[in-house]
């Protein structure tokens, strides 16, 4: 099966000693949904740059299609771009904006020419057959009323509908998105995440989606690339990045409230212990070295079982959400806040007050491992109940 | 922009260096010959060479003739005196004028403004005629008084400083108004300093302009002793022309260096303050 | 009811008070002001306007009312039409050159990192120069013999050639000196109107399939300039118009050189022809307002905010 985009060891760098990629590797399969997510100056958006065509790499390959592109200019590669600012040109109605992407490719050089243009032969046709996919592609995105308009007389999402529009209109196979969403408001947002997907299923292109917003990019992904200081941390289904987070920092970053994490000690036979007192049940392979225990705060728990870890902690803050709190307790001892996140039934008919004492647990079989290199670690799980401080 | 591998790629910014030395051959060339002449002899004035070293440095000879031969000096001074006047006014009246406009609502604001507007449009050269009528009519011709009058207004400037402190938060003035600050001190003391980037990009504007106005001065000052750099420029040239470029040109590099060297001291401020205004 | 609300017709009268209290503040702000605005601008025109339709010579004893025969004598006299169509000659030539080579300029110069400020001095330096001293080195640098660019011209076997008495270079010579003088004025406002373009606009561009350097001047530099290149030619064409410096210095309106500001200067100060200068003045003004008008309503459609 062909990709619908190869990148084979990109690095970039704009001042000698600062690299902005490094070594970047990533396979998409045709027609997926990949999202680029990283917090700003993670190198996402000059990735995604240099996938258009608008930057060049010092080293390394890209190829759309299985065809390489690496040194081709930007209008060569089959691709369409939406930026973060829409960019449409203001001078132009939409209509215009729109057929751009056609004029350019299909109209020779001196019949785009003002006034010189019309007296080009056959320009007349092929000015009706992009008139043509001007009027398809608005029908699609419900901006037919808009044509005759200018860009200033839009609101926010019109110039996005038009944006995108103006992608869409020559068909590419691969669309590129930097913060697409990023000037709308919230609602708009969330709107448009949904438009976004419906979109993406009825073209079926390929689509590279560069976002900071990590919920952006879980909602809406087949994958998610999540970057940092010019590297992949993880690339993985939504899901495989919550549930199973090849790093502490993607851990970190995926997930609302973030996750918790606990200071953790391997002593020289692989056993686990949390704040100063081993967490029995847990074992690794590797040894002797500093680690963090990560637990969300969906699987932190207001009541023990046997075999979990047990804190004893005073309730912070409570935070309503509606269908569910948001609990900050400080555990005995030290300068932190738990995030615990509970249904709003499993709280009923037992009212909290900030300043209670209250017993926390996780069980040891949802508390993520990794190591002082901020790699995920291996463990393996025994029954076996411990507490590290009797509540 | 990063250029993509191309044959063409290292010839376009040598091409477009070519283009723009070539432009800059042009403007910077009666620079050079102005200063090379003010350090030639007559004889290799005459001869016409290109050669940018003088055979004989005869710098000494033409810039004490210049000096010799029309008060350079008295012109430089006469420049200072007019033009500090000028600004010193101009900022007197325009500040409180402007702040007026800007933040007190009175009776007839509009109208004000609108006139302020409409004299925008209106080039000094219009009202020539009749203030030299007045000033004669008074006697004042051949004065500092006449060369400064016309520009003690500067509807430029209000305008100017009125968009400026519109800006400025009603907050902090109502503020200040609590806190006991006169009207005036409000304007002076809190309102004008808020707006020094403004205040000084008209200043650089309103000095080059007048040290360079030959069409004013030229109006109402015929007394050598009063006359301004452009005016004095051009007394020598009518007077001493003859042929002697040397002491001409090294009159015209001492007329000209104090906006030159200024210029190249307070690049930044010249080309915003001189830019911004957009009139000449 | 609370114990502080006064019967209406009162607080309405301390309102009205407060609003005279007021208006006094903001007329002893404006006051110098609106006093110089009265005497340098409305009575000067005012009499400007008097004066054109008299036959007023300065120190006359008489002086009679003659209805448009100013107007009608300007139109009639030779060396007024002259003056005007040298001017017009004048502004057709530094308002394309002007304009345009600093657009140019202005864009290659934006390219340019590290020598791009070196550039801006060097243009800028002709606009802080005293006019009349750097028309003087002009005036000597195009001498037939002693300039050096006729010892140019005669290294290339050219002949001698008198830019400042041959009455078919003068204008076109004065106007090659407005353009040195205005280029570098018009550059940086070009420059600062190039800043200000996004540069996601380029990126759409090139992605849209512009990449060639004509595709992108046309398809973003040139629309996104359209306020700014509205501007500087305004501004060229009225500084073109008021062109007097050069004039005064190289030529003094002889051998047919008269301009429109130099020809006021004569007829006013030299020859204190009072009510035929009110006249030309009037002409001169509402050519520089028309003009203005006339641009700013025509390139208007071509900017599109």
């Amino acid at each position: 099966m062909t990709l619908g985009l190869e990148l084979r060891g990109l690095d970039k760098s704009f001042e000698p000693e600062n690299p902005v990629l490094r070594g970047i590797d990533l396979s998409i399969r045709r027609g997926e949904f990949v999202s680029l997510v990283g917090s700003s100056g993670c190198g996402k958006s000059t990735l995604l740059r240099i996938i258009a065509g608008l930057e060049q790499a010092d080293g390394g390959r890209v190829a759309i299609d299985g065809r390489e592109v690496t040194y081709l200019e930007p209008k060569a590669r089959r691709i369409a771009m939406v930026f973060q600012s829409y960019a449409l040109y203001p001078h132009m109605t939409v209509a215009a904006n729109i057929a751009t992407p056609l004029i350019m490719s299909r109209l020779h050089f001196l019949a785009r020419l003002p006034l010189l243009g019309a007296l080009a032969p056959g320009r007349r046709q092929v000015r009706s057959t992009i008139d043509r996919a001007v009027e398809e592609v608005a029908d699609q995105l419900e901006i037919r009323p808009l044509l005759g308009r200018k860009p200033a007389q839009l609101s926010g999402g019109q110039r996005q509908r038009v944006a995108l529009a103006r992608a869409m209109v020559r068909q590419p196979s691969l669309f590129l998105m930097d913060e697409p969403l990023s000037n709308l408001d919230a609602k708009l947002r969330v709107h448009m995440r949904g438009e976004l997907t419906d979109l993406h299923r009825r073209v079926g292109a390929t689509f590279v989606y560069v976002t900071h917003d990590q919920v952006e990019a879980m909602t809406m992904s087949d994958r998610i690339a999540l970057m940092e200081r010019g590297a992949i941390l993880q690339f993985g289904t939504p899901s495989e990045l919550y549930s199973a987070p090849a790093n502490l920092r993607v851990a970190q970053f995926i997930g609302t409230p973030s996750i918790n994490c606990f200071p953790a000690e391997i002593d020289s036979a692989g056993t686990v212990s949390c704040l100063g007192r081993p967490v029995s049940g847990m074992v690794t392979s590797e040894t002797r070295q500093r680690a963090s225990l990560a637990v969300r705060p969906e699987s932190i728990r207001l009541s023990a079982r046997s075999e979990d870890v047990v804190f004893g902690a005073t309730l912070r803050r409570i935070e309503h959400h509606g269908s569910e709190y948001i609990l900050f307790a400080e555990p005995q001892g030290r300068d932190q806040l738990v995030r615990i996140r509970v249904s709003g039934a499993a709280l009923e008919g037992q009212p909290l007050a900030e300043g209670q004492a209250l017993t926390i647990a996780f069980s040891a079989a949802d508390a993520h491992l990794f190591g002082s290199d901020d790699r995920r670690m291996d463990v393996s799980l025994f029954d076996a109940p411990v507490r590290l401080q009797s509540a | 922009m990063r250029k993509f591998p191309s044959p063409l790629a290292g010839l376009t910014p040598l091409l477009s260096h070519l283009v723009l030395l070539i432009g800059a051959a042009f403007i910077l060339l009666p620079f050079f010959w102005m200063v090379l002449t003010s350090i030639r002899s007559p004889s290799e004035i005459f001869s016409v060479s290109f050669w940018p070293i003088p055979r004989e440095f005869y710098g000494w000879e033409n810039y004490g003739e210049a000096f010799g031969m029309v008060p350079l000096l008295r012109f430089m001074l006469n420049g200072v005196i007019v033009c500090l006047g000028i600004l010193v006014v101009q900022l007197l009246v325009a500040v409180p004028a402007a702040y007026a406009l800007a933040k007190l609502p009175f009776a007839g604001r509009r109208l004000l403004f609108a006139l302020v507007v409409g004299a925008l449009c209106v080039p000094m050269q219009v009202l020539a005629l009749p203030l030299f009528m007045g000033l004669a009519e008074f006697n004042l011709l051949n004065t500092y008084f006449a060369m400064m009058l016309p520009f003690f207004l500067s509807v430029f400037a209000i305008f100017l400083f009125r968009q400026t402190f519109k800006s400025y938060p009603d907050e902090i003035i109502q503020a200040a108004r609590l806190d006991g600050f006169t009207e005036l001190e409000i304007c002076w003391r809190l309102v004008a300093p808020s707006a020094l980037p403004a205040i000084s990009a008209f200043a650089v504007f309103s000095l080059v302009a007048h040290w360079n106005d030959l069409y004013w001065p030229m109006i109402v000052v015929s007394d050598t002793k009063l006359a301004p750099p452009p005016l004095g420029m051009l007394f020598f040239t009518n007077a001493e022309a003859g042929s002697n470029y040397g002491a001409l040109m090294a009159g015209a590099t001492v007329l000209t260096a104090p906006l030159v060297v200024a210029f190249l001291f307070a690049r930044r401020q010249f080309i915003q303050g001189i830019t911004m205004t957009g009139v000449k | 009811m609370s114990a502080i609300s006064l019967p209406t017709d009162i607080s309405r009268r301390r309102d009205r008070r407060r609003g005279y209290a007021e208006s006094l503040k903001g007329w002893t702000f404006v006051s110098p002001a609106a006093l110089l605005l009265m005497l340098i601008y409305l009575v000067p025109l005012a009499m400007l306007l008097a004066l054109s339709v008299t036959d007023y010579q300065l120190g006359a004893v008489v002086t009679g009312f003659v209805g448009l025969d100013n107007f009608e004598r300007a139109f009639a006299d030779p060396v007024f039409q002259r003056a005007f169509s040298n001017t017009l000659l004048y502004v057709a030539i530094v308002i394309p050159f002007g304009v345009g080579l600093a657009l140019v300029i202005a864009i290659l110069i934006h390219q340019r990192r590290r020598t791009r400020s070196l550039y801006e001095i060097i243009y800028f330096l002709p606009v802080t120069a005293t006019l009349v001293a750097m028309a003087t080195v002009w005036q000597f640098i195009l001498h037939p013999r002693l300039g050096p660019v006729n010892k140019l011209l005669q290294t290339l076997g050219l002949p001698e050639t008198h830019f400042l008495s041959d009455p078919a270079l003068i204008v076109p010579t004065l106007a090659a000196i407005g353009v040195w003088q205005v280029v570098g004025f018009n550059v940086i406002l070009f420059l600062a109107g190039l800043t200000a373009i996004p540069r996601e606009l380029y990126d759409a561009a090139r992605v849209d399939g512009a990449s060639a350097p004509l595709d992108r001047f046309l398809t973003v530099t040139w629309p996104q300039l359209g306020p700014t290149t509205m501007f500087v030619t305004v501004t060229t064409s009225i500084t073109a118009f008021k062109v007097f410096e050069t004039v005064a210095v190289l030529t003094k309106g002889q051998r047919g050189t008269e301009v429109l500001l130099y020809a006021i200067y004569l007829e006013g100060f030299q020859y204190f022809e009072m009510g035929y200068a009110a006249a030309l003045t009037l002409v001169f003004m509402t050519f520089v307002l028309l003009l203005s008008v006339w641009q700013t309503f025509h390139l208007d459609r071509r900017v599109h905010y």
